[in-house]
């Protein structure tokens, strides 16, 4: 019997905030998490966003805000680890993969970044580690020598997770390691993670995508509103053998098992919708709303073009779904289609050009969400940017009143992602471009958020393209799928027994 | 104050993590801060319209006595009381700071932002900032203010002329960061007028960087205005000014009359640092990732 490497006693973590100008009012974020965690473990843990899950990982590194309060036992190789121990120990025994871009130099070349942390760590040779770390995740020596805003989502992320393992730390706790990467990538990212922990490290890898991890992890640790509400092992996971309630949701809300929500029974397909106005004739698809031709776009010192040529139709009478690998020009194509990169491309809705003042009928809900918030400014008042939405709308989207008094740092990025939908949902839409847009969110959410969708829009007659690596994800939501596959959009073929009404969005 | 947290659930939470960070009182601290500022200000500029003027006058059967009942600060070789001198002359330095912060302020920030607006107002704007950065402060504030023919307004403008460089860059970045940013592209494409991003986005980021630059520059025109006088380049020498009072301080400083010098000395110092705490604290305040400490 190995003893624990990570040992977590009934954790809290509270908030103070000023109520008028000196009161002031705790706030409880994290109520009593407990976690194990021995070495050459991999423990998984999942929870809806805003349970907590990313504070955990800043509780143990000892980097909460200076408003927090942290209670409760960390224990780290038999030693409580107070603040000043987290410090010392941070970047060389214990390593984190941050969920937010913001946590990356903006300034710096990446594989500075990682060799910047390979020093740290005090590694011999820091350079040849870096780049090595840095092939490891599959980054290109091209790619190695971006800013991190010429980095794609999931390269950015790649290069976080190379930053925390250059420095061979024995725990690695890793926050949404696999948010916008692609199937292959995101198998090589877990791969690697597992390989560290039969090295003999801890890892514990935060994260929305329990279908992704389930094959690399050992335990499964369930966090609800800031409690660790199940502990099972994950092979219990994969074979429904589940006692807990909340988790069995989790399970059955996966797309491969019909995006139940929660409180149906397992094996209840999704509610039919009501039958949209500009329902398709038999056997033909209704006209594209929106057209696209002729885009193209080339990086500059880029060698091949990011798209080249391509062209694109959207409709409203189903989701259009686009895959592509990380870096290949997903959100380049939907920053075109909304009017934020300008290219001299044709772009036309209801065979009309664009509009250009006003606001726009395409809008765009970008991947990172704490991007498109101003930070100074409090959620309510980014939302009403858009328009002014009713208490029920906010509900069906899962968005609490009290949220719309904070401001974008004191909500999770899955709940930042719910404003940014809502704010996108202005009355003159016409199509919706999502980018990654539940990649954030745990699977009972995820379902919930496109059910709304659909309740939303589908009587508008709006036209949906959905950008996911989640292939699952897109099938569940009968999306006709294309592929972006060097610089051209390459429709998928249908599967075989296509349904026509039973899944999300019909 | 209404604490949440109960004293003991606190004293609990400490004994568990020694060194877990208490919530701090930033803002009240700050406010302390600026409400004493503003008592120590207001009583300087209060004190030099109140205090007789017969301080000034030259008292011969006075002369050189060190700090006493009669007099708080001492009396100069020349039998002047000290502490009218002072106060009169920090009020002073006090006026010459608000009017050169405030003015080098104001010509950053309008230079600062057209540079961001227009990339050819922006080669212009850049190569003035460069031209007079690649000037030591001091040569450039003593070549104005002699240009100038010295005095009150030659101080002032020399501040001006050579300090809004650094504030003038900082807005500069801030504004073209701003305009860059996704959030202010979402707000467009939502239909948001230019006024709308200008008000809602780009002013409340700007707004602290002014401000903290102006408080920021407040203490460094007191001491510039201070350096040039003492440097004989300022105000003229029968004006109470805090570096006319340190210039002539040296002169007796051998004879041991260490008052002279340094209790005005103190004072200016006590007064700059009084300023760089406000900044700061309000920097803290207004930031709202750290409004909450």
């Amino acid at each position: 019997m190995t003893t624990d490497m990570l040992q977590i006693r009934d954790l809290r973590v509270s908030f103070s905030r000023y109520r008028g100008l000196l009161g002031r009012e705790r706030i409880t974020a994290l109520d009593g998490v407990d976690l194990d965690l021995r070495p050459g473990e991999l423990v998984a843990l999942v929870g809806a966003s805003g349970a907590g899950k990313s504070l955990l990982a800043h509780a143990v590194l000892g980097i909460l805000p200076r408003n927090a309060q942290r209670e409760g036992e960390i224990h780290f190789e038999d030693a409580p680890l107070c603040a000043k121990r987290s410090r010392a120990l941070r970047g060389k025994r214990i390593a984190l993969v941050p969920q937010a871009l913001t946590f990356l130099d903006p300034l710096a070349r990446a594989h500075r970044q990682v060799r910047w942390a390979a020093l740290a760590a005090r590694r011999d040779t820091p350079h040849a580690q870096a780049q090595a770390e840095l092939s490891r995740f599959a980054l290109r020596a091209d790619a190695q020598r971006r800013f991190p805003h010429e980095l794609s989502g999931g390269m950015a992320r790649r290069v976080m997770t190379a930053i925390a393992t250059v420095s061979q730390a024995s725990l690695l706790i890793a926050d949404e390691p696999t948010t916008g990467l692609d199937p292959q990538v995101r198998k090589l990212a877990l791969d690697q993670l597992r390989a560290l922990a039969d090295e003999g490290k801890g890892v514990i890898v935060i994260t929305h995508d329990i279908a992704a991890v389930l094959p690399v992890a050992d335990r499964i640790v369930v966090l609800n509103e800031g409690r660790s509400v199940d502990h099972l092992p994950a092979g219990d996971f994969a074979t429904g053998r589940i006692p807990h309630a909340y988790t069995a949701s989790l399970r059955r809300a996966l797309p491969e098992h019909g995006f139940a929500a929660p409180g149906t029974p397992a094996s209840a397909c999704l509610p039919t919708p009501t039958a949209s106005p500009t329902a398709p004739t038999a056997g033909g698809e209704a006209a594209p709303c929106f057209s696209a031709r002729h885009i193209r776009w080339q990086w500059p010192g880029n060698t091949q073009p990011t798209l080249d040529d391509a062209a694109i139709d959207l409709s409203p009478d189903r989701i259009t779904g686009l895959l592509g690998a990380s870096g290949g020009g997903k959100t380049t194509l939907a920053r075109i289609l909304a009017g934020y990169l300008k290219t001299d491309c044709d772009l036309r809705l209801d065979g009309q050009p664009l509009p250009t003042r006003g606001a726009r009928p395409v809008q765009l809900i970008g991947q990172h969400a704490e991007l498109g918030l101003h930070p100074r400014m409090k959620v309510g008042a980014s939302l009403r940017e858009g328009w002014q939405p009713d208490a029920a709308t906010l509900e069906r989207f899962g968005i609490r009143p009290e949220w719309l008094g904070r401001y974008p740092h004191e909500l999770s990025g899955g709940e930042l992602q719910r404003i940014a939908i809502v704010r996108a949902l202005v009355p003159g839409l016409r199509v919706l471009i999502a980018d990654e847009l539940t990649a954030m969110h745990d699977t009972i959410t995820q379902a919930q958020i496109w059910r709304a969708l659909r309740d939303t829009l589908a009587p508008r007659g709006v036209a949906i393209l959905a950008i996911s690596h989640d292939e699952a994800l897109l099938r569940a939501l009968d999306a006709r799928i294309l592929r972006l596959h060097e610089g051209r959009l390459i429709p998928r073929p249908e599967p075989e027994h296509r349904q026509p009404a039973p899944a999300l969005m019909r | 104050m209404n604490m949440h947290a109960p004293t003991e659930t606190r004293a609990l939470a400490a004994a568990s993590a020694p060194d877990a960070p208490l919530p701090g009182y930033q803002r009240l601290r700050t406010l302390v801060a600026a409400a004493l500022a503003l008592v120590v200000l207001l009583s300087i500029a209060l004190g030099a319209a109140l205090l007789p003027d017969d301080g000034l006058a030259t008292n011969l059967s006075a002369r050189a006595l060190p700090p006493g009942a009669d007099h708080l600060f001492g009396t100069d070789p020349l039998g002047r009381d000290m502490f009218t001198r002072t106060v009169k002359g920090l009020a002073l330095s006090m006026q010459v700071g608000l009017l050169s912060a405030g003015f080098a302020a104001l010509l950053a920030l309008v230079l600062g932002v057209s540079a961001a607006l227009h990339p050819k107002l922006d080669a212009v704007v850049g190569l003035l900032i460069d031209l007079v950065m690649s000037l030591p402060h001091l040569v450039l504030l003593i070549l104005v203010s002699f240009a100038l023919g010295g005095g009150t307004r030659g101080v002032i403008i020399a501040v001006i002329v050579s300090h809004w460089p650094t504030l003038a860059r900082v807005l500069r970045a801030e504004m073209r960061q701003v305009l860059a940013a996704d959030y202010v592209q979402v707000a467009r494409m939502l239909g948001r007028s230019r006024l709308y991003v200008a008000r809602r986005h780009v002013l409340p980021q700007l707004l602290p960087q002014v401000l903290i630059g102006a408080l920021l520059l407040f203490p460094h025109a007191i001491l510039h205005e201070a350096a040039l006088t003492f440097l004989g380049f300022g105000l003229a020498p029968h004006l109470p000014a805090t570096g006319v009072l340190l210039a002539e301080s040296m002169r007796s400083l051998a004879a041991g009359l260490w008052w002279l010098g340094v209790l005005p000395g103190v004072c200016l110092l006590g007064m700059v640092l009084m300023f760089g705490r406000i900044a700061e604290g309000l920097r803290l305040v207004l930031d709202p990732r750290r409004a909450q400490d």
